[in-house]
């Protein structure tokens, strides 16, 4: 376990680097940055702190003992996809009694430059997906919603799949900004 | 200097092509490369996937799906004409839970493993469990990084379940989900709504729509209609394709299960027989012909052939 362990590590993110995998020279991978991103997709996702950095740790610690016995595709799709699990899983958990969904009973006051409101958020979000472009709003929620392939989406859309593509990372980046600007008029207001 | 509008583009870009099928090694190389070259890219990527995997992103689409239609897509593009029947609104939530999934970018490809009647086969998965088959039993097993699933569509199979800390282990009976660490146990799938776990090993915990259950080594139980409840441990219950079958006040519907493990003719028997006449004994399910000699002198059934299948009557 030693050779794993992070041999630098600055804070402005060039990494230390860490060997897996058995310390083969080239496989060097920086678990703190890692992290970092782990716990900043969890306090997006609208929870305290506290809950963001156990499930990174707790995904860091998967990740490792998975390195130990294959290379995953990437490194990072894999840890968000076991942060994202570890996260329902959680939730499933805290929720079995009392039914209720997405609260966390041990919720901290949110961060001032988040949109906490869950109602508000929603409406938000309903809001910018109203103001989208019809075509790139069907996209969206073929993608979302149904989980539609892009080559199924380009065929009933008659677009091409670079069309698709780009419909997808437009309305995307559509949602960000509204959110956004929404929690920027927070921080104002 | 790349601007923010370009790394958020990036972001979003690289969010879509893991949700799909085709997100191979090359480009989950190029994924983390990118991930790695700068903290704002992590950012962006953290930011753009807690969006995306908002609950209130998937409640927003389908508020917009169920708008008017005028609002809806631009007719121009359309070469599908969307008049046709929506068959997706009534699976809106299935596929609600798959875009959860969606994020699953090592595609778990299901391997199914099937035994014929009287056939017994012992698999070895690839992390080290091994999996022992019934008689006219089958399994489809599915492997991510973070989590073992295996399905007992039919029949039985006794486990014994390599130790992972942070990789759970499910088998899914039908209507019971059993959990497990690292232990020996075997599942008796009788009827979609019967099925009996029995633990040498370990621990599980035994999960239907209702309530939960925990068995420890030495322990059995019996799920039906929706009830868990302990069960007396037999050694049979531990042993996948054994020969004998104890009963205690059971219904014939079990033991038929059970036969059909060992016979090549199929058996029918009538659906309120099967449940309400209960039966207590020792049987020896591998032989066909003697166990329904005796269910025909011990309880009066008729036995009848018609073809390659028997009926109970």
């Amino acid at each position: 376990m030693r050779s794993r362990r992070a041999r630098t590590h600055d804070q402005d993110g060039s990494y230390g680097a860490i060997a897996i995998g058995g310390g083969e020279a080239d496989e060097f991978f920086d678990w703190p940055a890692v992290r970092d991103a782990i716990v900043a997709y969890v306090v997006r996702r609208g929870h305290p702190r506290h809950l963001a950095e156990d499930v990174a740790q707790d995904t860091i610690a998967a990740l490792i003992a998975y390195t130990d016995e294959r290379r995953p595709g990437s490194i990072y799709a894999l840890a968000f996809r076991i942060a994202a699990n570890r996260l329902a899983d959680h939730f499933r958990k805290n929720n079995r009694f009392t039914g209720e969904l997405e609260s966390d009973p041990s919720c901290e006051k949110p961060l001032p430059d988040r949109v906490a409101d869950g109602k508000r958020k929603l409406a938000i979000l309903k809001h910018a997906m109203s103001a989208m472009p019809s075509l790139r709003r069907e996209v969206i929620v073929r993608r979302r919603l149904e989980n539609q392939s892009h080559a199924r989406i380009a065929s009933d859309l008659g677009l091409s799949l670079s069309s698709v593509e780009k419909h997808v990372t437009r309305g995307m980046n559509d949602l960000r900004k509204a959110l956004a600007a929404a929690e920027c008029r927070d921080r104002i207001g | 200097m790349r601007s923010i509008e370009q790394t958020n583009a990036e972001a979003a870009g690289w969010l879509d092509r893991m949700n799909r099928s085709a997100f191979d090694s090359v480009e989950g190389a190029r994924f983390d490369e990118w991930m790695r070259a700068d903290p704002r890219n992590r950012e962006a990527f953290a930011e753009m996937a807690a969006l995306w995997d908002d609950r209130l992103l998937e409640q927003a689409c389908v508020a917009v799906r169920e708008a008017p239609a005028t609002e809806r897509v631009a007719a121009r593009a359309v070469r599908r004409p969307l008049s046709r029947p929506r068959r997706w609104l009534p699976l809106a939530a299935s596929a609600a839970a798959a875009a959860v999934a969606a994020l699953l970018f090592i595609p778990a490809i299901p391997v199914s493993h099937q035994t014929a009647p009287g056939v017994m086969r012992t698999v070895a998965l690839s992390d080290g469990t091994t999996l022992s088959l019934g008689g006219n039993s089958a399994v489809t097993v599915r492997y991510w990084p973070w989590r073992r699933e295996v399905e007992l569509t039919r029949g039985e199979a006794g486990f014994d379940v390599s130790h992972s800390s942070w990789r759970s282990f499910e088998v899914d009976a039908g209507s019971v989900r059993i959990g497990v660490l690292g232990t020996a146990f075997h599942i008796d799938r009788l009827s979609q709504h019967r099925v009996s776990v029995a633990v040498a090993r370990g621990k599980v915990r035994l999960t239907d729509a209702a309530s939960q259950l925990d068995l420890a080594a030495g322990e059995a139980a019996l799920a039906s209609d929706s009830v868990l409840r302990r069960i007396p441990m037999d050694p049979e219950h531990v042993r996948p394709g054994s020969e004998w079958f104890v009963m205690r006040d059971a219904p014939l519907g079990d033991l038929v299960a059970k036969m059909r493990r060992f016979s090549d003719a199929s058996i029918a028997v009538d659906g309120t027989l099967a449940d309400d006449l209960r039966l207590t004994g020792r049987f020896r399910v591998s032989a066909t012909e003697e166990t329904l000699a005796l269910l025909r002198k011990g309880y009066g059934l008729d036995i009848a052939r018609d073809g390659d299948v028997i009926r109970i009557e």
